[in-house]
């Protein structure tokens, strides 16, 4: 039961990690009118109070897994383990970035900083750290890229309805431009980091962990199927500005991100309840 | 939208098969070994791990099933974890912990130590 809660736990912080960091660099590098920014800096809030709130849950749950002592040995055990590094970056860049939500160029450059450092936290998140340090700088490559790729839907569902057409146009030309090198580099650093555990781990092929891998492959497969309809479908349309294509990218994005939903809640188990590196040995 | 729910229902149920199947068992051994029957409760109980890990918690319960936590050392990261006179009572006596392994995730387990005064020793 606590496994449960502290996996779904996990997949909040994913949810408000990915989506607060993402807006950031989405803001950074889509541009977008000012309605656009002012709903960045709202799901960049969110995003950071989600992080905060999850962060400091998910150390609660930590501790009633443990035994449910709060006393030095076990806040020691989850402060001085990489759950405590993971959580003071967590915690510190989301408060960071909730201080920095202003509108001008110097604070649009703080938030990407202060946005790279929440997802550094990812080094001691995972099985990464357990493979080595390429591992773990391989998984914050994995995460920053996939933060970029949900910012930037967020903000792009939002633009379908509060964006006029040609303001539109532009800013899934710019997405389009970055798409290919950000998803390419989110794909490859994955793929070399799932080949990297999997190698190093002791895990039947049959383990639950192989299998919530391969679900995991299997969803974000589909998630794939659904942004090349939006390249090669909906961005011509969208291009000679056909409103109907709008309509159609918002519907797309939403099943984009309900499928995204189910590739962080995966890997929220797959990390949180399943490891690759255990094996019994009593 | 429906194929794309169909398909989250698979996953989903695909998901949850996996969910009962996972175990994180890392201990190397006991000391005594899990099950012995000794005439008397031993002077420490030892865990050794595979692997470093934080010990966070020890509790024992006897036939009366009633709880009591058991101090151990050290109190840090370490493969092996003493439990000095845990005081086990007659009868069956289970020992449960919980840990953190160095990978961060949390492993717990039992032994059974059973005390019996007329045992001719560890079966």
């Amino acid at each position: 039961m606590l496994d449960a809660l502290a996996a779904i736990m996990e997949a909040f912080l994913f949810a408000g990690l990915l989506s607060c960091t993402g807006a950031v660099f989405a803001e950074a590098t889509l541009g977008g009118s000012t309605d656009t920014t002012r709903f960045a800096a709202r799901v960049i809030r969110r995003g950071a109070l989600l992080t905060i709130v999850a962060s400091l849950a998910g150390a609660v749950i930590l501790v009633l897994r443990l035994g449910g002592q709060f006393d030095q040995v076990t806040l020691s055990a989850v402060f001085l383990s990489i759950h405590g590094a993971a959580f003071a970056l967590q915690v510190g860049g989301a408060l960071l970035l909730l201080a920095t939500v202003a509108e001008d160029h110097f604070a649009r450059s703080l938030r990407v900083a202060n946005g790279s450092i929440v997802i550094l936290s990812f080094a001691y998140h995972g099985h990464a750290w357990n493979v080595g340090t390429g591992a773990a700088i391989l998984a914050v490559g994995h995460i920053a890229a996939a933060a970029w790729w949900i910012g930037s839907l967020w903000l792009l569902h939002r633009a379908c309805s509060g964006e006029g057409p040609q303001e539109l146009a532009a800013m899934v030309r710019r997405f389009g431009a970055l798409a290919g090198r950000a998803v390419g580099g989110l794909l490859a650093a994955g793929l070399i980091l799932a080949l990297l555990i999997v190698s190093s781990a002791v895990t039947p092929f049959t383990s639950p962990y192989l299998r919530l891998l391969a679900l995991k492959i299997g969803v974000v497969a589909c998630t794939l199927g659904a942004a090349a309809y939006n390249k090669y479908r909906l961005s011509p349309r969208l291009a000679r500005c056909d409103a109907a294509a709008a309509v159609s990218l918002r519907t797309m994005i939403r099943i984009e991100l309900i499928l995204i939903g189910a590739v962080l809640v995966t890997t929220a188990f797959l990390t949180t309840v399943t490891t690759p590196f255990r094996d019994f040995e009593f | 939208m429906k194929l794309l729910g169909k398909m989250l229902g698979a996953a989903a149920l695909m998901f949850l098969q996996c969910l009962p199947a996972y175990a994180h068992t890392t201990v190397k051994g006991t000391l005594p070994r899990d099950g012995a029957v000794l005439q008397e409760s031993p002077p420490v109980v030892e865990i050794e791990f595979a692997h470093a890990a934080r010990l966070t918690s020890v509790v024992t319960s006897g036939d009366d099933k009633t709880e009591r936590r058991l101090e151990f050392t050290p109190a840090g990261s370490a493969i092996s974890f003493k439990i000095p006179e845990p005081g086990l009572g007659l009868g069956r006596n289970e020992i449960r912990w919980k840990a953190l392994a160095d990978d961060g995730h949390v492993i717990d387990g039992s032994l059974t130590i059973i005390i019996k005064p007329d045992a001719a020793g560890d079966e």
